[in-house]
């Protein structure tokens, strides 16, 4: 008998459009080719409302702008928790998170559906909290003695306050060129390269239009930026090592990874869409590849992360030091072109996710999270 | 890069180094189409600022219901953001012509040296043929709303709009407001306040904002030379590149 899979894409975040491509190419499609499920998708507007129906899995839906006509006629998803999980009437075997950001990638749609008692794809609420804060990420790191570059970070609030002494204070603290980050945000959005205090300010005040929380960091001298897409619970297996190749905005943003069709191909292999430009595989000088396989595992075990992750690493090809940059649990389109190019399918891949999504929900089932007591009794 | 104007998020390009100059796109485009003419001004000794104007390129939609008033503010606004002391010359093309042309005369904008490339800016007169296509143009909605002409409705209205001129408004979306309250003022009023040496740059062929209204700008601008290229169209500058980037480099000297 086919499991049934819903997979919830959209959401109110700032990558909701990345999120339908995620979910309606990278996982719907495959998880329909590999013929053992029955497949609900789950639309999540920017207004936050849940809707579903076969005709969510057309991607012509949303381009041509249709979709504005459906939310409006459909109904919303009915919930319902009875010590599992019904979405209307339709009892839901495990779910499938496709949701970037904010909502979604986070943790919050993790805890809903640990709530209800759920297999569910990907990381877990607590480790998902953990990726998704830039500051929290790499304080966890740290604390775990993978490198880090310098950082220093501050609240939306304490910026707006005093944005001339703030704005100097991290000046003080840090030497340039420094990255100025969002720390919820994925994507790139809102990142800015500053090489003097007048940009940093203005840096500041795009990043806090943003989020409620600020990352200041150093550059990594000699950089070479790199990135590792893992899957596993307990033994996680690395695919290959990808370098992005960064343009004239000398790092990899936003419209060079979803919009700009490319860039100059340096060498590698070519790699075009949702991930812009790539070498895949990277070719790095001698005996950086397992330093950084090592330490991109050591960050997934240190953060928690289960299911599926990309670690991004920063290189300085000098002293061969390799720094924790960013992790993210919900990788564009689950980074299935660097599984092809590392011999795994995409069906492949999400029938593997789904396996271990339904291991670690066996798992935590052999936990103990309720007691008998007389406690009542004495009221 | 992006850059927080008046509460108002707005993606940027600087590039080069030298005179600053600021490029301005017109209406449905973005800073990208000025990659060409920025290319050139970089190697001709500028620093060259691009902005993708709110609603457009990767700028949200503004927080209001703009008109062109608010884009001449906000590009001021930028022009200090960016600590620009001397702006050596501001260009303009359809829409950004507009923002300039108000900007300028109202003395938000300040530049040494102006270059208007197939400007908007001049209202049509209402003729009797806009009148009828206009009318065709509505009847032109309400048949394709019918149960039946639903598919083929996109097309048919895309064309009877782009036959009264109205491509933009069916593309506009969210920017419908702002697209009308554009359209609606004739910014002619202006024309004569602005004293900086002004270059038209008009496309012979320029069907949108037709020769016409490059010579009326002419006439009514003092200190303006006009200078038309009988290839180009209305992007005349990418359309006659060599021509165009001739004419500007002896203009700015």
């Amino acid at each position: 008998m086919k499991k049934t899979v819903a997979v919830y894409f959209g959401g109110r975040s700032t990558e909701h459009d990345i999120s339908i491509i995620t979910a309606l190419s990278s996982v719907i499609k495959p998880l329909e080719m590999a013929g053992q499920y029955t497949i609900i998708p789950v639309y999540i507007t920017k207004q936050g409302r849940w809707i579903s129906g076969p005709k969510l899995k057309d991607i012509s839906l949303f381009s041509s702008g249709k979709i504005e006509d459906f939310i409006k006629k459909a109904k919303p998803v009915t919930v319902t928790f009875d010590g599992g999980f019904m979405l209307n009437k339709t009892r839901i075997d495990i779910n499938f998170p496709a949701m970037h950001g904010s909502f979604g990638e986070d943790g919050s749609l993790m805890g809903v559906f640990r709530m209800a008692g759920i297999p569910f794809v990907g990381a877990d609420m607590d480790s998902s909290v953990i990726a998704m804060d830039k500051v929290l990420a790499k304080q966890v790191a740290e604390a775990n003695n993978i490198p880090t570059s310098k950082f220093v970070f501050l609240t939306r609030d304490e910026f707006l306050a005093d944005q001339v002494g703030e704005t100097a204070k991290v000046a003080a603290t840090l030497s340039y060129p420094l990255f100025v980050k969002p720390a919820h945000l994925g994507s790139s959005i809102g990142i800015t390269r500053v090489t003097t205090e007048e940009e940093l300010h203005n840096a500041l005040e795009v990043a806090a239009y943003y989020d409620n929380k600020i990352i200041v960091e150093e550059a990594v001298a000699n950089l070479i930026e790199v990135t590792v897409p893992i899957i596993g619970n307990k033994v996680p297996k690395p695919a290959l090592i990808e370098r992005p190749l960064a343009t004239a905005d000398e790092f990899f943003d936003f419209e060079n990874k979803y919009i700009r069709g490319g860039g100059k191909k340096t060498g590698g292999a070519k790699q075009t869409g949702s991930q812009g430009y790539s070498e895949l595989p990277v070719v790095l000088p001698e005996g950086l590849d397992d330093k950084v396989l090592q330490t991109a595992i050591a960050t997934y075990k240190a953060l928690g992360l289960q299911g599926m992750g990309r670690v991004d690493l920063l290189i300085d090809s000098k002293s061969q030091t390799v720094y924790f940059n960013e992790v993210n649990p919900l990788p564009g389109s689950i980074y299935a072109h660097n599984w092809r190019a590392a011999g795994v399918s995409t069906v492949d891949l999400v029938n593997e996710l789904v396996q271990l999504a339904e291991q670690r929900f066996s798992d935590n089932s052999q936990l103990n999270t309720t007691f008998s007591s007389s406690f009542l009794q004495q009221f | 890069m992006k850059v927080l104007v008046n509460g108002q998020l707005i993606e940027y390009k600087k590039e080069g180094q030298g005179n600053a100059v600021l490029l301005l796109h017109g209406w449905g485009t973005s800073l990208a189409s000025f990659d060409q003419l920025s290319q050139h001004l970089v190697v001709t000794g500028h620093e060259v600022f691009r902005i993708d104007f709110p609603g457009f390129g990767a700028s949200p939609v503004p927080n209001g219901n703009w008109s062109v008033g608010e884009y001449a503010e906000l590009t001021a606004a930028f022009v200090g953001k960016m600590n620009i002391s001397k702006l050596t010359a501001i260009f303009g093309h359809s829409f950004g012509g507009r923002v300039i042309i108000k900007g300028v005369a109202t003395g938000l904008l300040q530049p040494e040296k102006v270059i208007l490339m197939g400007s908007a800016g001049i209202k049509p007169k209402t003729t009797a043929k806009m009148i009828a296509y206009r009318t065709v143009a509505k009847t032109g909605k309400a048949v394709t709303a019918l149960p039946g002409l639903n598919k083929m409705s996109k097309s048919l209205r895309e064309r009877l709009y782009a036959a009264v001129g109205s491509s933009d408004y069916q593309q506009s979306g969210a920017m419908k407001q702002v697209f009308l309250n554009t359209i609606r003022e004739d910014l002619t009023q202006y024309l004569p306040a602005i004293a900086a040496p002004t270059l038209l740059l008009w496309g012979e062929r320029d069907t949108e904002t037709p020769l016409a209204d490059g010579k009326l700008m002419h006439a009514k601008i003092s200190k303006s030379e006009l200078i038309v290229l009988p290839n180009a169209g209305h992007f005349v500058y990418d359309d006659d590149f060599d021509g165009a980037t001739k004419a500007i480099d002896r203009f700015l000297g």
